[in-house]
């Protein structure tokens, strides 16, 4: 209990340092890019149809459409880019608890960090949705009917629906709970891959290595058919996980879960190792 | 008692000490001195753990430093500039760094704010803080919790007469109190008022 408290005391340091941060203002432009390209064109689309939008739709798409699942990692690694914080500054917390506590501390920061961002872009995506929603847990005519009832407008906007495959497998709030988790699994280990390069003084590396990992995995989604399960991109898009048309499971969900634990688990005990042998104060180095 | 023995630290290609042995007493203050790069930081960083030597140990009364611990128990530390959640005051930062040990509550962290002559009741932000008032507030979270250990790095730096002649004050009861502090100065009145061993570094080798 003393050693969870300690954690959590770690992540509320590093999380209100967090807020004053310069590139956490990247999340305002991402906000407004996703706001251009899918909500409002989302919103047109539904009103030029007259057919109504569910309130979890738009970031249940932007969370599981393999394309606009790219850009929340991004935007992770990018206002996340000086961490760990082990730098002089930083000592007073690292000094006041061990390096092992120290670590969790700033595992569970990047998490909160990282939930933090998917909530903003929640509450964007309902700012924008404001009075021209439907609030029930029901798939909307929006995504259920458009075929059937529009095809043409199908065709030229098939980048806003959702595919059936994610449809079938459960309803909104499921669908958006499951793709939060898989999310998540895939910032703690971009958050441990950050973590070990700082470790190995190469904070640089680390970066790149995230943003490679997250532009590789999303266009062997797309392209990459014999390899894509390998990549943990593929692992946290819902939608990956069943087949398009048919809606039958590819890969099963549990499976994806195990993929996640099995590699973070691999990356903790690396940084553990890391940690204990690390170089904190290290500004000059 | 703080037992350095053959201590060398090597990052890259540099050889930033060279086999250092020392041996410092309990409860008094020790100086180390030299020129900007002689290995003065460095060394209280291996003291401090946060910087594990390529060869060597060091003991604290008898634990050695990133085996027996990360970090020396019950430790004071200024190396570097201070850094502060700049959106909070003072008291409201000293008061969330005691939350992680909860050793001590508000009464002693508004006394420490007093004693380095910061006014605990001020809403001022840190941003807003002077560097010289920062570098109080760095004196006041390295004391707050009555530590055994202090190390200092040029904490006289920044500060006015008054405040270096407060901060004196403060270091030399502390020492009355039992304290071991070791200290980094390139100021020699600061060392010769304060200190009770001087030992001088010169590219990362040890003089006294």
């Amino acid at each position: 209990m003393q050693k969870l408290h300690k954690v959590c005391w770690i992540a509320g340091i590093e999380y209100r340092k967090w807020l004053t941060l310069k590139n956490i203002l990247i999340l305002l432009f991402s906000i407004l890019f996703l706001g251009e390209y899918v909500f409002s064109d989302m919103l047109r689309v539904a009103q030029m149809t007259g057919l109504q939008i569910n309130y979890l739709e738009p970031m249940a798409l932007v969370m599981s459409f393999e394309f606009y699942v790219l850009v929340i990692p991004l935007i992770i690694t990018v206002v996340l880019s000086g961490f760990p914080d082990k730098s002089a500054g930083n000592i007073f917390v690292v000094v006041r608890m061990g390096r092992m506590t120290w670590l969790l501390g700033e595992i569970l920061f990047g998490i909160l960090a990282g939930a933090t961002c998917l909530l903003v872009f929640f509450a964007a995506s309902f700012v924008w949705g404001l009075g021209s929603v439907q609030y029930s847990n029901q798939w909307s005519p929006f995504m259920t009917e458009i075929y059937d009832k529009f095809p043409e407008v199908f065709a030229q906007n098939d980048r806003l629906f959702l595919e059936s495959g994610t449809m079938a497998h459960g309803t909104p709030i499921r669908v958006t709970l499951i793709c939060v988790g898989l999310l998540l699994l895939y910032f703690v280990m971009m958050i441990q891959v950050l973590c070990l390069f700082r470790f190995l003084g190469r904070q640089k590396t680390g970066l790149m290595i995230n943003i490679a990992i997250t532009v590789f995995g999303a266009v062997a989604v797309s392209f990459m058919e014999n390899i894509k399960w390998y990549l943990p991109m593929t692992h946290a898009i819902f939608g990956e996980h069943f087949d398009k048309f048919f809606a039958e499971p590819i890969v099963p969900l549990p499976y994806s879960a195990v993929y996640f634990l099995v590699l973070n688990g691999v990356l903790l005990a690396v940084n553990m190792r890391l940690a204990k042998r690390c170089m904190i104060a290290d500004g000059k180095w | 008692m703080i037992q350095i023995e053959n201590l060398s630290l090597t990052i890259g290609k540099a050889e930033i000490l060279k086999d250092i042995n020392l041996k410092l007493e309990s409860g008094k203050i020790h100086g180390l001195i030299g020129r900007n790069g002689s290995g003065k930081t460095m060394l209280m960083k291996c003291i401090c753990g946060f910087v594990h030597p390529t060869a060597g140990t060091i003991q604290i009364d008898g634990k050695y430093v990133g085996k027996d611990m990360d970090f020396p128990e019950d430790m004071g530390v200024i190396i570097e500039t201070p850094e502060f959640i700049s959106y909070m005051s003072g008291f409201q930062n000293l008061k969330l760094l005691a939350k992680g040990r909860k050793r001590i509550g508000d009464k002693e962290i508004c006394e420490v704010m007093e004693t380095v002559n910061l006014q605990p009741q001020s809403r001022l932000h840190v941003k807003k803080y002077s560097l010289g008032m920062r570098q109080r507030l760095g004196i006041a979270q390295a004391i707050m919790e009555h530590p055994k250990l202090l190390v200092l790095d040029e904490p006289l730096s920044s500060l006015d007469e008054e405040g270096v002649r407060d901060v004196r004050k403060i270091l030399l009861g502390m020492k009355q109190l039992g304290v071991t502090i070791i200290l980094s100065s390139h100021n020699a009145e600061d060392i010769n008022v304060l200190c009770d061993d001087v030992y001088r570094l010169q590219k990362g080798c040890l003089a006294k």
